[in-house]
């Protein structure tokens, strides 16, 4: 987890996520590091802002492959759907 | 374990020897600090009398076994030497002292020497008529000290320590207590013994290695440096090769060692093909892909190994991996819907996943169509999530649609943090300005309230009752793995008596004269506490009923003239 580090996240978060998380899960998601850290970019790059909301209560998409993330945001006008998750983090599952 | 309520019980232990301790030692100790402090400024100069106060000084003099009328004399003589002294300081004059005016300044660093060792002697006779306390204290400390650390590597074997520890529970809690530290040992041992057959393992030969990596058409330098050491220092040099031929004789896919080469190091080193093969048939008879399985990593782990790292966590998942998929097919879910939405489900706990769903059940959420065009579903969320049952207790609760609102916003319920989120302080608030929740929640503006003041700005106040400790430590330590309600709940005198207020719009919640109270909540929490037999206690429906509500004063009073409790 420690890359989380490296990508600008707290130690906080990082705890946060081991406590709310089982801890098979959390295993699995350091290891997909080079995927989890794909799907960080892209949505820095998009200008999605609170990615560590994000982190802490839909871990799963950090876990889907790349493409298939993008494939899904490509399906809606990428700036409207990123301005609304901004607004409200629950539009993620419009996406 | 329950590591925190036994890290309390023995914090409370302690913090009563230490006083215990402080009383009999307290005054002796500052005593003999006291005088030890005046020595050494006379040591360094007899000058430094004037840093003593008149009262200081004729506590020493009272103090030493001098005759009342040589104190009297020796008094006058000091004072009139401080006089001196306290002209050379402030006025910068140059008075000389006697030869005789040294010679009584000596004396009376003797008698404060005299003083130290006297305190010193009478501290030390304390300190052993409280030595067996101090001792315990000693054990005490470092019981605790293990606990809380997360890297122990010691077995905790204080057994007649821990007898005087838990002596005041009952006698159920005890063995509970107990068996917890049981389970903690095995633990450890488990985990030792997996340390040592990592730690019997000479590092292996890359050389060695490499070969066998491209025995299988794999290059070993495309892993990162990381990985290598990782498979290197932690690697059987047998079972390598043997998983590969799992792999190639199950036509798994092959691995980018650039991209998920630490997929493939997890395995090599934690699994073994004899896992690998019983996994992956299991796989083929429920029609899994194996495109998923490599996303899938604990469950190729044998169940209960450790891996390392940080923290001693579990995540070997092979038994729980086959349950989580017979059980959720049992429930009805396609298993090829919940790989693509949230594979992660399989790999989980299954004691949790299990709970989670019993508690969706409970919450009379049903099971979403599905929807493929989403990314992710907003229930498996919720099963992901050990808090959800919580967050939904607060909108059942303070939003006037109560469950059926949860029901058409499920993913609120899995976004939402905390049920002490301020959010639902804001909606405590709108509800009771009479504003519209739905405006409230769509724009959420929190009109100043944080998290230092929301009580305050909403007027709402801690619920306090007379077993709050108990009942706390109770339901956390069940949090995540509430037991299945048994039918006793539904048949106890105190649940049947809040049936008469079932609010008639929404059978998931009562309503105390408007002060609505989620009924899962109160059930869950009362099965808890009935399960750790607190339930006889007064209060315990109380607690049940107001547990994590947000409430004023005026709102908790009448709940307990409605229910009764202290």
């Amino acid at each position: 987890m420690k890359f989380l580090l490296e990508d600008g996240f707290s130690q906080d978060l990082i705890q946060q996520m081991k406590t709310r998380y089982d801890m098979a899960i959390i295993y699995q998601f350091s290891l997909e590091e080079e995927n989890v850290r794909d799907v960080i970019r892209y949505f820095k790059r998009i200008g999605i802002e609170r990615i560590d909301l994000l982190l802490l209560t839909r871990i799963e998409i950090f876990m889907k492959d790349i493409n298939e993330v993008k494939d899904a945001f490509l399906r809606h006008n990428i700036k409207k759907i990123v301005d609304e998750i901004n607004l409200d983090i629950n539009k993620i599952d419009c996406v | 374990m329950n590591q925190k309520a036994l890290i309390e019980i023995i914090q409370e232990k302690i913090d009563s020897y230490e006083k215990q301790v402080s009383e009999v030692m307290g005054q002796s100790h500052s005593a003999f600090e006291k005088y030890k402090q005046f020595y050494s400024l006379l040591e360094e100069d007899l000058a430094n009398i004037t840093h003593f106060s008149l009262e200081e000084i004729e506590d020493i003099l009272d103090a030493t076994s001098i005759p009342n009328l040589d104190k009297e004399e020796e008094l006058k003589k000091i004072n009139s030497i401080l006089d001196l002294l306290e002209l050379n300081q402030t006025k910068g004059t140059t008075f000389q002292l006697t030869e005789e005016q040294n010679g009584y300044l000596e004396k009376f660093k003797e008698q404060v020497k005299v003083l130290e060792n006297m305190s010193k002697e009478k501290m030390s006779e304390q300190l052993e008529g409280v030595s067996d306390v101090t001792h315990q204290l000693k054990k005490l400390r470092a019981l605790l000290g293990k606990l809380e650390d997360s890297k122990n590597k010691e077995y905790i074997l204080e057994g007649d320590l821990l007898g005087e520890i838990l002596s005041s529970l009952d006698e159920q809690k005890q063995q509970e207590m107990l068996y917890d530290i049981l389970k903690y040992n095995h633990s450890l041992y488990t985990e030792k013994m997996n340390q040592k057959e990592i730690k019997e393992r000479p590092r292996l030969n890359i050389e060695e290695v490499k070969e066998i990596f491209q025995n299988f058409s794999y290059d070993f330098m495309e892993l990162n440096s990381e990985d290598q050491d990782a498979l290197l220092t932690y690697g059987n040099i047998q079972k390598i090769p043997d998983i590969f031929e799992c792999l190639e004789r199950n036509y798994l896919p092959r691995f980018d060692l650039k991209r998920n080469g630490k997929l493939l190091v997890a395995i090599l080193i934690s699994s073994d093909a004899q896992i690998m093969e019983d996994i992956i048939s299991f796989c083929e008879e429920k029609e899994i892909s194996p495109h998923f399985l490599f996303m899938l990593t604990p469950a190729f782990i044998k169940q209960e190994k450790h891996v390392k790292g940080e923290n001693r966590s579990l995540i070997g998942r092979s038994i729980d991996f086959k349950n989580n998929v017979d059980f959720l097919e049992e429930a009805g879910f396609d298993i090829s819907y919940v790989l693509r939405k949230c594979k992660e489900l399989l790999i989980m706990s299954n004691i949790e996943l299990v709970s989670s769903y019993q508690k969706f059940n409970l919450y009379g959420f049903s099971i979403p169509q599905e929807e493929e065009g989403q990314l992710c579903s907003n229930m498996f969320s919720c099963f992901l999530s050990n808090y959800f049952d919580e967050i939904a207790d607060q909108f059942i609760e303070i939003h006037a649609m109560g469950h059926s609102y949860i029901k058409e916003h499920l993913s609120r319920v899995s976004t939402i943090l905390s049920p002490h989120d301020l959010l639902f302080y804001r909606l405590y608030l709108a509800h009771k300005k009479n504003e519209n929740i739905e405006d409230v929640i769509d724009c959420i503006d929190y009109q100043n309230l944080t998290e230092e003041n929301k009580k305050e700005l909403t007027g709402t106040i801690s619920v306090a009752c007379d077993s709050k400790k108990e009942f706390d430590s109770a339901v956390e330590k069940h949090r995540g793995k509430e037991e299945e309600l048994y039918n006793l709940i539904f048949n106890d005198e105190g649940i049947l008596k809040l049936e008469q207020y079932i609010d008639p719009n929404d059978s998931l919640r009562y309503s105390f004269e408007g002060i609505f109270i989620s009924k899962p909540k109160v059930l869950r929490i009362y099965n808890i506490l009935k399960n750790e037999h607190l339930d006889a206690l007064e209060d315990s429906l109380f607690y049940a009923v107001t547990y994590n509500s947000i409430l004023n004063q005026e709102e908790v009073e009448k709940l307990r003239h409605m229910i009764g409790g202290q």
